[in-house]
């Protein structure tokens, strides 16, 4: 593989990284990595899940120790021997799942491990006169006394940033930042990685995103199968080109078949009719269509997830009227939502989608065994084993064996499991929330065929995203939710980034096309 | 065991390069890792025996086994019952205020004149209510099982002093058929060794081969994943407490049988008792997996422990100490065993 000359021969790097090879149990994670990163950059690292970027990023901050090759800081050799060395070194991470203790202050996380003390007792105003700047630096406006519990995900992420640029790093490494976040706090973001910029902070950026990515990035390299592809300026490069170098495929595989004609009778819509839950949606009228893949769009707050949690039955609406197909009212409870036909695919996987330490078999027998009695009161171990196969076949799941733990698996299979899980039970109505958090391009694409698949046999699909690009990609059209009440409809020729974030922040659509 | 847990991993690892091989490889980890652990309780308990039998041959005798294994199953009914609740990363605590007021209410009913057949199915009715009572007030509360049956505990132990005056219950009509055929022995065996060997396999397979035991693991393997899978979480959960109770219930009805007697302080620290066979029958307290044989063996290891140690002359107070320690070592090992695990597989992370 060839790496690519990326900067002007007269700046030197403040930091690199020669012939990195890390090996676990055998499996090769690096295969020879070198890597230069210059002072005020901020250079990105795309790839697929297990390409590398982790293993290459725990290396740099001090967590995974290389088994060969060389890391060079400022012209120095250097060796790490843990995340605190490294940070002592002027290299800080933020890691994908967020670190912070969420009973404890703003103040007493942005120190932790590392508290001003006096005689043993800590100095919470000297802490505070220290925390200040940096958050100001930031633009991040919290109580420091808050606890940490009580604010928004992307608040985490930047006390988590603010918490890492207290020890004035010179390479912030920031892994995932985004998958969490909703779009107005990715905006956010993305201007402090801009101010970080001009105070010359170097800041490698590991993400799925490629739009986030082309909008922020410098400098992009990609990792496939433990080796760097190529490393290329930002304004040297599209979309396509980075998706064929890290996939090794061609990008227009990505886009999805156009949506199907329809041909099916009002009734088997799913319809809600003067929805109305108090203080969170208003008067909310929506009608889905069988095998219409219906995107619902908003901000937290908007809306949109008080409706898929009444669909699936976790609540009730206050006021209006819910249909299903058929005409049948709204599910009381979850097995009773089940039981209706109806799926859900939550946004957080370990936590809401799986049992991490049941095998896969397991895993996708559990809507077909549990809610929906599909045995006898003796569980049919075989029949529901060769579902499972045949599942995990069609969903093309990548394991050695279906009886390994659903845990061994990367993170796009994991998430096929959910989607199998589901569609072992042919749900009717099917309610994605952000089923595609965390997950690599490739798996992407499969899932959308997947749930291009489900549509086309007549299922009724409303998605959620905190990806904007998806919505173009997979929606038929969306609905844009704010402050509770639909605001408007954008079709699919007006699925763009740029028109979803102004009606889902602004609440109006220029280019209106037909109201809900 | 560890061996085929790295090859899986490894295998995965490079999962990106390999097309699934998905049918016929019949090779669970998990599975194996289970087998593992009862076959390793089992070593345990022989090796017990035997040690205590080296020195003192007399323990070997089918009398003083037999003694050992109606001990078990005292408190061995619960710890059945009761790996089904850890399983679910739950704990009741009040299994012998369970158990002591059935026995008590049954001793009761029958003195007054009830039939003592009646009577014992009465100990597992009210054994199987006051259970369920624990899982619908957690329910309604919305709090784990542990915390409502630290007071249920009390609660039912204390209904026991006050049904019972705070003394025994006798006048029991001892002719009846019930206390020769549930008191009495077969092959000079008691009979409750014989019912405690057959619930085990009963429970076992309740627990590992019915769509019952499969939501339980379920829901202790990640409760809100289960919730949204859309099991009935609240149901199973007051069924599983009410299980725990019927249990209790039944070993009420034995000791009934055995004894022809109830006395308001029996079972004390029987919670201890059951929790310990549980888990040092290789059912871990963060829930997901279980074994009954497990908690078979385990209640038989606890009752080895206590009889060995007088025979070798140690006072009884040792017993209690030593049952700690045991604990402390199975759970010890479980944990080692976990961490080997994830360390393996924060590799594929």
């Amino acid at each position: 593989m060839s790496v690519a000359a990326a900067s002007a021969p007269q700046r030197r790097p403040i930091c690199s990284l020669s012939k990195i090879r890390k090996s676990f149990d055998g499996t090769q994670a690096l295969a020879g990595v070198d890597l230069d990163i210059y002072e005020g950059e901020v250079h990105a690292i795309v790839g697929s899940n297990g390409a590398g970027k982790s293993t290459l990023m725990n290396i740099l901050a001090g967590a995974v120790q290389p088994d060969e090759g060389k890391i060079v800081l400022n012209d120095e050799r250097v060796q790490f021997h843990s995340v605190h060395d490294a940070n002592g070194k002027g290299i800080a991470i933020v890691f994908q799942e967020l670190s912070l203790f969420p009973t404890l202050s703003v103040l007493a996380n942005l120190f932790s491990l590392r508290e001003l003390t006096h005689f043993g007792l800590v100095r919470q105003r000297e802490m505070k006169v220290r925390a200040r700047p940096v958050l100001a630096e930031i633009g991040l406006d919290v109580d420091l006394e808050q606890p940490v519990g009580s604010l928004s995900l992307g608040k985490r992420q930047e006390v988590e940033i603010a918490k890492a640029l207290l020890g004035r790093p010179e390479l912030l490494i920031l892994d995932e930042p985004t998958s969490a976040l909703n779009a107005r706090e990715v905006e956010r973001l993305m201007e402090v990685i801009r101010k970080l910029r001009e105070r010359h902070v170097a800041v490698l950026y590991v993400s799925h995103r490629l739009e986030e990515v082309f909008s922020i990035a410098d400098v992009i390299t990609v990792v496939r199968a433990g080796e760097i592809v190529e490393t290329t300026p930002t304004a040297e490069t599209s979309i396509n080109k980075i998706v064929l170098a890290m996939t090794g495929r061609a990008p227009d595989a990505i886009a999805p078949k156009p949506a199907p004609a329809n041909g099916h009778g009002p009734d088997e819509s799913l319809r809600l009719i003067d929805f109305t839950i108090r203080g969170e949606v208003e008067n909310v009228h929506l009608t889905v269509r069988p095998g219409e893949i219906v995107g619902l769009a908003g901000l937290e707050g908007s809306g949109v997830l008080p409706i898929l949690e009444v669909l699936f039955g976790q609540r009730k609406a206050d006021a209006g009227e819910v249909l299903l197909s058929g005409g049948r009212p709204a599910p009381r409870s979850v097995p009773g939502a089940v039981k209706a036909g109806i799926a859900y695919i939550p946004p957080d996987r370990r936590r809401e989608g799986l049992m991490m330490d049941q095998s896969i078999h397991a895993n996708l027998s559990h809507v077909l065994a549990g809610a929906l009695r599909a045995t006898g009161f003796l569980l049919d171990k075989g029949g529901l084993r060769r579902k499972a196969t045949a599942i995990a076949e069609r969903l093309e799941i990548k394991a050695p064996s279906l009886h390994g733990p659903v845990s061994s698996l990367s993170g796009g299979n994991q998430q096929k499991v959910v989607f199998g899980k589901w569609m072992q039970s042919r749900p009717n109505i099917i309610l994605l929330n952000d089923p595609t958090r965390g997950v690599d391009v490739g798996a992407k694409t499969e899932l959308y065929e997947a749930i291009r698949g489900l549509a086309e046999e007549g299922a009724i699909i409303l998605f959620v995203s905190s990806d904007l690009l998806e919505y173009r990609l997979v929606f038929d059209r969306a609905i844009v939710l704010y402050q509770g009440r639909v605001a408007g409809e954008l079709d699919r020729d007006h699925l763009t980034e740029h028109e979803l974030l102004e009606a889902i922040n602004v609440g109006r659509i220029e280019s209106a096309t037909s109201p809900a | 065991m560890s061996e085929a847990i790295a090859d899986d991993v490894r295998e995965a690892t490079a999962a990106g390069h390999l097309r699934s091989r998905l049918a016929g490889v019949r090779r669970g980890a998990v599975g194996r890792v289970l087998g593992y652990n009862e076959l390793g309780v089992a070593v345990a308990l022989g090796l017990m025996v035997a040690l205590v039998g080296s020195f003192h041959p007399r323990f070997l005798e089918v009398f003083s086994l037999a003694n050992i294994g109606q001990q078990a199953s005292f408190y061995g009914f619960m710890a059945l019952a009761m790996v089904f609740l850890l399983a679910m990363g739950e704990l009741d605590l009040s299994v012998g205020g369970v158990y002591v007021l059935t026995t008590l209410l049954g001793a009761i009913v029958v003195r007054d004149g009830l039939d003592p057949w009646l009577g014992g199915i009465l100990c597992i009715v009210v054994g199987a209510g006051l259970g369920g009572i624990n899982g619908l007030l957690a329910n309604a509360l919305r709090i784990p099982v542990i915390i409502v049956t630290l007071g249920t505990l009390s609660a039912y132990r204390g209904l026991g002093l006050i049904v019972s005056h705070s003394g025994s219950v006798g006048g029991q009509p001892l002719d009846n058929s019930f206390y020769r055929i549930v008191g009495g022995q077969y092959l000079k065996v008691p009979a409750s060794v014989w019912v405690f060997a057959f619930m085990t396999i009963v429970l076992s397979i309740l627990f590992t081969k019915t769509r019952f035991g499969f939501a339980v693991r379920a829901i202790g393997a990640n409760r809100e994943a289960a919730r949204l899978s859309g099991y009935p979480v609240g149901r199973i959960r007051v069924l599983t407490t009410a299980l725990v109770g019927a249990l209790g219930g039944l070993s009420g009805a034995m000791t009934l049988a055995f004894f022809g007697a109830a006395d308001p302080n029996l079972g004390i620290g029987y919670e201890l008792q059951v929790i310990a066979a549980a888990i040092i029958g290789g059912t871990a307290v963060t829930g997901g997996s279980g074994s009954v044989v497990g908690a078979f063996m385990g209640a038989l290891i606890i009752s080895v422990i206590g009889a060995g140690l007088i025979q070798f002359g140690v006072s009884s107070e040792w017993s209690v100490f030593v049952t700690g320690v045991i604990i402390v070592g199975a759970v010890s090992l479980d944990a080692l065993v976990r961490r080997r695990r994830s360390a393996r597989r924060l590799i594929t992370g």
